[in-house]
């Protein structure tokens, strides 16, 4: 005791107790770094193929809307088209209807016809043969 | 060759020049190209033929080698100046083209031109004959001739093959007459043509009795023998006397079953008379037509 109402040892124990909780603290800080980099090394595949998704979901998602714009201009020239299709179809309808009936008038005709009779006719005279002026045929 | 000629002209300025010349340019084409002669260059060539050098020959005779060769190929062997071995062999006439069994064979179609790197020069694998193609090239060297003096038409006859140029004295077309193969006095057809050559391949004249048979000389190359297709006569009408030639005898040999498919696919205008006397033609003949007697 060296001075009354300040007992030493009681401080030089509180600095001992602190001084131990430091060292705990930081050996406890220690651990949990390294722990955290262990895992950070660990995730980083997984991330780069996260990452990777991620660009080829970009580019999915920019052929999708490629192929959407198609098929708005598509349907916009099925639309055009669909007004002389229609008028295709009411053109193939004619034409099968008058197929139809000059079908019906073909089948009406007669398979025979009566011809009426006519008058002999006398045989032309034979045509005599041409003056010519040369003849081709075998040498000698 | 050897053909008696005959040409009309119309209107023609000096129509004994015009004679003269076609007269020469014949019996130069004769000198070339015929068999019957031992001094012509053919015979000489053919001689030579197989394993001799090459020989320095007329541009005519040239020519005619080189066509030859080419209808050989075109017709598909149906036309083979080789034929000269199986003519002298059934006993045709003619100059001995080459030694008695000298001959190797040959194929369906080969070329007949062995080498020819020398101007001028020529060589051949196997004799030949020239007599039909070589009437048609003098036929059309003469018809150029004829082409480059002022006339209004004519009509150039060589032994039955024809040039008719442009108008007949009528104005009209030249009017030719086939002739009847069997012997008949009167003409199976008539034909008109301007501008045209008209070319007969018939057995009516060239024949003989060979060992106790009868044979032509219309030779089948791929038989060796006088073509039996069922057929008496082929007259083809064509722009260029040599290759109505080619294709009269092609025709020939191809027979009565062939005949009329292959002729109407090229477009020839083609007559021919069957065994049993029979006119047919081809509808480009047709129209050149003017009289059938079968139809009169």
């Amino acid at each position: 005791m060296t001075d009354a109402g300040r007992p030493v040892h009681l401080v030089v124990l509180a600095g001992l107790a602190t001084g131990a909780y430091a060292l705990a603290l930081a050996a406890v800080a220690t651990l949990q770094s390294g722990a955290d980099q262990a895992l950070i090394r660990d995730r980083a595949p997984a991330i780069a193929m996260i990452d990777q998704a991620a660009a080829a979901h970009d580019d999915l998602a920019a052929t999708v809307d490629v192929a959407a714009r198609r098929y708005r201009t598509l349907a916009a020239r099925y639309d055009a088209l669909g007004g002389s299709i229609d008028t295709y179809e009411s053109t193939l309808d004619e034409l099968f209807a008058r197929t139809a009936a000059i079908s019906a008038s073909v089948s009406a005709l007669p398979t025979r016809i009566q011809l009426p009779s006519v008058p002999s006719i006398p045989a032309a005279a034979p045509r005599s043969q041409p003056a010519t002026h040369a003849t081709t045929g075998a040498s000698g | 060759m050897a053909s008696p000629l005959r040409l009309i002209t119309v209107g023609a300025h000096d129509p004994d020049e015009a004679w003269a010349a076609t007269c020469a340019e014949f019996a130069a084409a004769e000198a070339a190209m015929t068999r019957y002669r031992p001094d012509s260059e053919l015979t000489r060539l053919n001689a030579r033929a197989g394993d001799g050098p090459p020989v320095l020959v007329d541009r005519r005779l040239r020519r005619a080698v080189i066509a030859c060769d080419r209808a050989a190929r075109v017709t598909g062997g149906c036309f083979d100046a080789r034929i000269v071995v199986d003519l002298e062999r059934l006993g045709d006439g003619g100059v001995p083209q080459r030694a008695p069994g000298a001959h190797g064979g040959r194929g369906t179609v080969a070329r007949l031109v062995r080498t020819h790197e020398r101007p001028g020069r020529l060589a051949i694998d196997d004799p030949i004959d020239l007599g039909g193609i070589g009437k048609g090239l003098a036929l059309r060297w003469a018809r150029d001739l004829l082409h480059r003096r002022p006339m209004a038409g004519f009509l150039l006859e060589a032994g039955g093959d024809l040039v008719a140029h442009r108008s007949a004295p009528d104005d009209g077309a030249w009017r030719i007459a086939v002739e009847d193969p069997s012997g008949g006095p009167g003409a199976l057809a008539v034909l008109g043509v301007r501008d045209l050559a008209v070319v007969t391949s018939s057995v009516r004249r060239r024949h003989w009795m060979a060992a106790g048979r009868p044979v032509h000389h219309l030779i089948d190359p791929t038989t060796g023998e006088p073509a039996d297709g069922g057929l008496r006569a082929v007259t083809v009408a064509g722009s260029d006397p040599a290759w109505a030639e080619v294709w009269s005898k092609a025709l020939f040999v191809r027979g009565r079953r062939e005949i009329g498919p292959i002729a109407r696919s090229r477009g020839l205008a083609a007559w021919w008379v069957t065994d049993e006397g029979a006119l047919e033609m081809t509808p480009h003949a047709r129209t050149l037509t003017e009289w059938v007697a079968a139809e009169a």
